[in-house]
């Protein structure tokens, strides 16, 4: 193919319009790099169909210039300029940025997970301070409830002590010694109690000044001797700790006495478990 | 807003890889319309035309660097960025979507009569058409209007893709004497 052959078969109107392939267009890039008639052939053509599109110009919409010009200042910005000029580093710009942004947002997951691990701490930790004050509170409550029922119940017993008290200083209380003395069958000799015996309204008092604890089963029993017979004055229950026990009316007698028995007393004294015995002066 | 003063090819050229912009003033200036109708003959819609021709600018700031003088002239190289970025919405979805929700009558009324759209049928490349035999006008149009391959336009019209070069090529040297 000669030159002009090649000139004239349409390669450069296919290469100047933008339709020739990928290897026409190297082959023929080549060509004008070795041939200039081809090269000045090629630049006839384009320079004539610049001419022709020139002539046949179609005014784009006025305002269109202002947008355009506007747009094109906004590319010179130094942000634009970046993603314009070298637009391969764009994405490498902007990669940074994108991973800055994860390892910011991990942070904050690590530190909002550190955070809450801390706060379940101190939840347990405040929870158990709770639980341990709670339950001393609780401990405090039952103490103060004892404190309060045995200082009601000390109370019941200091009038008690005060009433005794009453008997013993009244004026009016006959006073009678029992003693373990030429007992012989006194399991203590030094035993003693002493009955306080209101002599206006016969009410009998017995005091136990020394009286061994009765073994179990076994309680202690006062006896008023009435014309020679022993008369039932009542148990002696030594469960209250009482100083003074109220015993039964007895109107009279010439003699007391305290023998042991079986609980719940017995309708005769065993006089062999006589333990202590005072007469009446 | 004219611009008096007048480049060379290559000062121009210079100007605007240095993003000069009273370089790119006089480009508007002075090549906008040809590239406008350039857009037009192949979008054949005005708006969607303005805004194929500001992307081309954009793209010219953007891609300048890129144009090699040696290779051809820069409306040559203009040109093909237009074309290019026509055929792109030509094919776009969007569009594809927007021509089916027009009536053909409708449409070509709209081409015709719309008053807003410039009658595009006797400048430029479109003007060759009318003076090519029916075969090769079709290829051309195919060709360079729709952007398809050759070896597609062979699939479409069902006819040898050696056919479909050897007419192509006949039908652009013919353009040459017309455009001369």
């Amino acid at each position: 193919m000669t030159t002009q052959e090649y000139i004239s078969s349409g390669i450069i109107e296919s290469y100047v319009l933008g339709l020739a392939t990928e290897e026409e267009r190297i082959a023929f890039e080549k060509m004008c790099d070795e041939n200039e008639e081809v090269r000045l052939a090629r630049d006839a053509f384009e320079l004539s169909l610049e001419q022709k599109a020139l002539q046949s110009a179609v005014p784009p919409p006025p305002d269109l210039r202002k947008q355009v010009l506007d747009r094109l200042e906004n590319e010179k910005q130094p942000t634009r300029k970046i993603s314009g000029k070298v637009q391969t580093k764009a994405p490498v710009k902007t990669l940074p940025t994108a991973v800055s942004g994860t390892k910011r947002n991990s942070y904050l997951a690590a530190a909002s997970v550190t955070l809450l691990l801390v706060s379940v701490a101190l939840n347990y930790y405040y929870f158990r301070q709770y639980k341990t004050y709670s339950d001393k509170y609780d401990a405090l409550l039952v103490q103060n409830a004892e404190i309060v029922k045995n200082d009601a119940s000390k109370q019941v017993r200091l009038e008690e002590y005060a009433t005794a008290m009453q008997h013993l200083k009244d004026p009016g209380m006959a006073i009678i010694k029992m003693a373990a003395k030429g007992v012989t069958t006194s399991p203590d000799p030094n035993s003693m109690a002493t009955i306080y015996w209101d002599t206006r309204t016969k009410d009998v008092f017995l005091l136990l000044n020394n009286m061994p604890q009765p073994s179990t089963g076994k309680q202690y029993q006062l006896w008023a001797i009435v014309d020679g017979l022993p008369v039932d004055a009542g148990m002696v229950d030594m469960s209250a700790g009482l100083p003074v026990v109220k015993m039964k009316n007895i109107p009279r007698a010439e003699a007391f006495a305290v023998t042991l028995e079986d609980n719940g007393g017995s309708a005769n004294p065993h006089m062999d478990q006589l333990c202590v015995i005072g007469k009446v002066s | 807003m004219g611009n008096n003063s007048t480049y060379t090819e290559k000062e121009l050229v210079s100007l605007l890889k240095s993003r000069d912009s009273s370089a790119y003033t006089y480009l508007y200036d002075h090549y906008s319309g040809a590239l406008y109708s350039g857009i037009l003959q192949i979008v054949e819609d005005a708006e969607l035309g303005s805004d194929i021709l500001q992307e081309v600018f954009i793209n010219i700031w953007r891609k300048i660097d890129t144009y090699e003088s040696s290779r051809g002239r820069l409306y040559t190289w203009m040109l093909n960025i237009a074309r290019n970025a026509s055929i792109d919405v030509l094919r776009s979805k969007s569009f594809q979507n927007s021509k089916k929700n027009q009536s053909i009558p409708d449409n070509v009324d709209m081409l015709k009569a719309g008053s807003s759209l410039p009658d595009t049928d006797h400048i430029g490349i479109r003007k060759l058409l009318e003076q090519l035999k029916t075969d090769q006008k079709v290829l051309i149009e195919l060709a360079y209007f729709k952007g398809y391959t050759q070896e597609e336009i062979a699939e479409i019209e069902g006819i040898p893709l050696g056919t479909v070069k050897t007419r192509i090529r006949a039908a652009l040297t013919q353009l040459r004497t017309i455009i001369k």
